[in-house]
Parts: C-alpha cells; sequence; structure tokens
C-alpha cells in the first residue's frame, strides 16, 4: 500500500502550490493512473513517492513505512520506476542495463543471468539484442528494456512517468496491450503517469484526476469517472462521448446471453433458453450450430467474445436487421446482441456501482 | 638547406632530446589527468566547487607561458621540475575545462534514472558518469597533449625544453638545420600523439559507435 498523507510542495520563485494537502491511498496490487493537465502536480506526486522530489510537509507511506526516516537508496531499490524517456545507461549493454538493480543488491552472477533471461521472456524480447548497446535497439525495444531494468529485482511497487508518450501510436498500443497482460501475472502496485485519458481509460483500476495546484479532482474507477464526473473539469477533461468510451472498456463476453429464433438448416425451429431480443428474427444454423444467414437469406454479422462493446455498437449501426450475432471461439452461435441491449448494459453497469 | 651530415653526426643528441620532449609531455599528461580526475570527485562530492574551478582554469589560462615558467623559478630553480609543474597545470587547465564542460552536458534523463533506481551518489560517479565522460576526456587529451608538444619548446628558455634546445642551438649559429630537424620532429610528435589517444580513445568508448 502507499499512502499519502497531506502532501504539500512548493517551488522556489512560484508562490503558488505545485501540490496543496493531497491526500491519497493506492491499494496494494492496484493499477492507479495519474491523469491531468501539465502543471497539475501528478508527476512531482509521483516523484515523491521514491523521493526523487521531497514534499515541504506532510508523509509518504510505502508499504507502511514513512519515508521521511527511512534510508531512501535501499527503498529506490524496492521501486520500479520508468520515466517518460528509456534513459537506459549508454554504456552499458542491454543485459548490463537490465541487471542493474540485482546488481546494487549484490546477487551472485548466476541468480542475475537467471533473472535476465526470465525477464526477456516476460517484456517479449529477442535473447539478440542482450548484448547490443541501448542507441542499436529501436524506440519500442528501449521501452520494453526500461521496464525489465526496472522490473529486475521483482519490486512490489512499479512507478511509471509518461513511459508511452513519445512513442509512436501503433507500438504504444501495443505496449498498453503487454502492460495489461503483465500486470494480470505480476499484480504490483503500479502508478502511471499519463496526459491521455484514453491510456488512463484503458490501463487504469483506478484513476486520479488532478487539476492546476496538485487537487484530486476525481479519483476512482474508470467507469463511474465517465458515467458519473464529479464536476465540470472532469466532465471537459474526459472529453465527449463517455458512453462510447465506457463501452469501449465492456466485451461482449460480460453481456447477459440474449437470444433471437432459431432454425436449423433443415428448416427445423431449434430451442432457445435465454430471454429473445425485441426484435427477434429468424436465424439458421448448421449442423455444427454455426450461423448461416437469417431466414430471409439476408447475411450475418459475428461479433466474438473479446470484441469491445464499442466496436459492436459501431457495427450495429448498419447491419441488417440492427443485430449482431455472438460466436465463441469455435465459430458456433452464442447469442445476439441489438442496441438495447448495451444501453441496458451501461445502465447496469452504473447501478452496480452505485450500490458497492 | 637542410645539412644531412650535421643531423647524422648528431642524431645521438637528437634521438636524446627527443625523448626528453616525450618525456615531458607524457609527464605532464598523466600528473594532469590523474589531478583532473580528482578535482572532478571533489566537484561531485561539492557541486558547488564546479563553477568557481571553471572560472579559475579559464582565468589561469590566459597567464602567458614564459610568465608561468619564470615565476615558479624561484622555488623550483633551472630544473625539469619547473617544466613538467608549468606543463601539468597547463595540461590540468585543459582538461579540467572539458571534463567539467562534459560533466554538465551529460544526459539527464541517464542521471536520474540511475538515481530512481537507487545509486548512491560515489557509485553513480564511479559506475555511469566516470564512463559517459570518456570522450569528453580523450577530446581535451588531444588538444592538451599537442598544446603540451609545443609549449615544450619554451621551456627551452629555461634550460629544459628537449627539441627547443636545438631552436636555440639553431638561433644562437645562425643554422637552419639544427631548427628544420626541431619543427619536423615536434610536428611528428604532436600526430603520434594524436593518433595514439584517438585510437585509445576509440576503444574506450566502444559504446559509442
Amino acid at each position: 500500500m502507499i499512502k499519502l498523507e497531506n502532501i504539500s510542495k512548493t517551488y522556489p520563485g512560484n508562490a503558488h502550490y505545485a501540490i496543496n494537502s493531497l491526500s491519497m491511498v493506492i491499494n496494494d496490487g492496484e493499477f492507479c493512473v495519474f491523469v491531468g493537465p501539465s502543471g497539475c502536480g501528478k508527476t512531482t506526486t509521483l516523484r515523491m513517492i521514491n523521493q526523487l522530489d521531497i514534499p515541504d510537509s506532510g508523509e509518504v507511506y510505502v508499504q507502511g513505512e514513512p519515508l521521511s526516516g527511512a534510508d531512501i537508496i535501499q527503498i529506490r531499490r524496492k521501486i520500479g520506476f520508468v520515466m517518460q524517456s528509456p534513459a537506459l545507461f549508454p554504456h552499458r549493454t542491454v543485459a548490463e542495463n537490465i541487471a542493474t538493480v540485482p546488481r546494487l543488491l549484490g546477487w551472485d552472477k548466476r541468480r542475475i543471468a537467471q533473472r535476465i533471461d526470465e525477464l526477456v521472456a516476460l517484456m517479449s524480447l529477442n535473447p539478440l539484442v542482450l548484448k547490443r548497446y541501448p542507441h542499436q535497439l529501436s524506440g519500442g525495444q528501449q521501452s520494453r528494456v526500461s521496464i525489465a531494468r526496472a522490473l529486475a529485482a521483482d519490486p512490489p511497487v512499479l512507478l511509471m512517468d509518461e513511459p508511452f508518450a513519445a512513442i509512436d501510436p501503433v507500438v504504444r498500443d501495443k505496449l498498453q496491450g503487454e502492460m495489461l497482460q503483465l500486470q494480470a501475472r505480476l499484480h504490483k502496485t503500479i502508478i502511471l503517469v499519463t496526459h491521455d485519458i484514453n491510456e488512463a481509460i484503458r490501463l487504469g483500476d483506478r484513476i486520479a484526476i488532478f487539476r492546476e495546484g496538485g487537487h484530486l479532482a476525481q479519483f476512482d474507477t474508470p467507469d463511474n469517472i465517465l458515467s458519473h464526473p464529479a464536476s465540470d473539469f472532469v466532465r471537459d477533461f474526459i472529453g465527449p462521448e463517455p458512453n462510447l468510451k465506457r463501452l469501449g472498456m465492456m466485451q461482449v463476453g460480460s453481456l447477459p446471453r440474449h437470444d433471437v429464433g432459431l432454425v436449423s438448416y433443415q428448416g427445423h425451429s431449434l430451442p432457445g433458453h435465454y430471454p429473445l431480443l425485441a426484435q427477434s428474427p429468424l436465424l439458421v444454423l448448421d449442423a455444427n450450430g454455426r450461423p448461416v444467414h437469417w431466414q430471409d437469406e439476408t447475411p450475418v454479422h459475428i461479433a466474438e467474445e473479446n470484441q469491445s462493446l464499442r466496436q459492436v455498437y459501431s457495427d450495429l449501426l448498419d447491419v441488417p436487421k440492427g443485430i449482431v450475432v455472438r460466436v465463441n471461439a469455435e465459430g458456433s452461435y452464442a447469442g445476439a446482441i441489438d442496441s438495447g441491449l448495451l444501453s441496458d448494459a451501461l445502465n447496469r453497469h452504473q447501478e452496480r456501482h452505485r450500490h458497492d | 638547406m637542410i645539412d644531412w651530415h650535421w643531423a647524422l653526426d648528431n642524431s645521438g643528441m637528437i634521438v636524446d632530446l627527443t625523448l626528453q620532449h616525450l618525456q615531458m609531455v607524457l609527464l605532464s599528461l598523466v600528473i594532469g589527468t590523474v589531478i583532473t580526475g580528482f578535482l572532478l570527485l571533489l566537484s561531485v562530492l561539492w557541486p558547488a566547487v564546479s563553477g568557481p574551478l571553471i572560472t579559475l582554469s579559464g582565468v589561469l589560462f590566459t597567464i602567458p607561458s614564459l610568465a608561468l615558467f619564470i615565476l615558479l623559478l624561484p622555488w623550483t630553480g633551472l630544473s625539469m621540475t619547473t617544466s613538467v609543474i608549468g606543463l601539468t597545470l597547463y595540461s590540468l587547465l585543459i582538461l579540467l575545462r572539458n571534463v567539467l564542460a562534459g560533466m554538465q552536458k551529460l544526459p539527464t534523463e541517464v542521471l536520474e534514472s540511475a538515481r530512481a533506481l537507487g545509486y548512491t551518489r560515489f557509485r553513480r560517479f564511479t559506475d555511469i558518469e566516470l564512463f559517459l565522460i570518456l570522450p569528453a576526456l580523450f577530446a581535451g587529451l588531444r588538444i592538451a597533449s599537442v598544446t603540451l608538444v609545443g609549449l615544450v619548446i619554451v621551456t627551452a628558455l629555461i634550460g629544459q625544453g628537449g627539441l627547443g634546445q636545438l631552436m636555440i642551438l639553431g638561433f644562437n649559429q645562425n643554422f637552419l638545420t639544427p631548427i628544420l630537424v626541431s619543427l619536423a620532429l615536434s610536428l611528428v610528435l604532436s600526430l603520434l600523439f594524436d593518433l595514439v589517444i584517438t585510437r585509445v580513445g576509440y576503444h574506450l568508448t566502444g559504446w559509442t559507435h
């Protein structure tokens, strides 16, 4: 757990608070994203957690230990840090870069070599790059090495300061996806700073929206922030189409199953066990239960279980009958979706969070 | 124009003077580098001294070389020590300026990430800064060595001077050959230093290319 208690900070020559009595708690295993306009204090707050910046007043606790009296060098070795630029050591090979913290901690050579192998696999790095120098790598590879270096000594906490800001959109998208997979396996306490609300929505279990002067405008789950922005500032910051963004976070598989009328290829009607959609035309299935076409022979549009509801919503606007058919991994019929179901999903999501 | 017979007859002396020249340059460079390293460490431990050191080395560098040697005479006399002290001071000024300026230009985000990962200040210096400063150090060594090869000649006026002795000899006897021999050999020495330092630097900074 990371706890900030009444943190304040001013910078010399600036009368305004950079951060004004900020308090917050980040739980163990939580992926927390700090987001906000530039100058809102989000980066300074992050840097206070490993004392790269020191608060004028207030206290930071990492794993229950107050930092003001702690041996900060030892604390930093237990906190992974990834900066905006990969900032690898240019005179060290990739392997030596990754080995940085284990070497500082005095691990023996075999243990370090073993750990490097693990990290190469974890970050899907090509083992051939281990002997190269950082400047011989692409930007995306450097970022991966930088994350591997931060994770090398298996720290419980990982701090990331706009790690993907300087990376091209395609690679950024890929790295964000990898971060999520990584977190699903590692369950670190991660704090990531970004100015990109969409990155925050995609990555965060909870999002802290900062505004000028280090005030917390809202600190909540992405869905609650999108469905119940706490102020006009938050509303402006999350931008237009909050419902589309919420749909973007949900997947087909999360919808309760609804059916349409089903007939076999031979024309026999098939039994369904789930509630029918409001408009429920007949769908023809083949012998293996795969959708063939609607009974009037118009084509069927299908969606797989892991597709985002945002994509489904977009498809619904111009598919025949206004219905998208769900299929499982084998391609067999697994239900149907119309726009009413998506509205229900948004409302139900809100209800659930309201009663949490 | 050149009296080859004189050169051949005096080849022993020419070789001796060349070696003496080489020795003075090498000695001053080595001592200068060591002291530079020491002052660099000082400026790392007390960053406040870095600015004054740069200013001081700039000011000292403007003292004419001959004046510096003469200033030293009351203490160390007409000796090799006098010339090596003076030469060392010059090499030190060049090296220190290069290295301190290089320190200020080190990539801040790299040093910051070292801090964030849990480096102590001293270890950051020995593990990282010392390596990243090498290109600046070697650039300084090249300039210093070429400057010193020239400056050694001046020390002929206080009875040292290596190849500078040949210059004085030529002037006194109004005889061109020793002057030309001295010129040619100091040129060769300069090129040799430049070449060797460049090669060594290239091998020590493999990560830059």
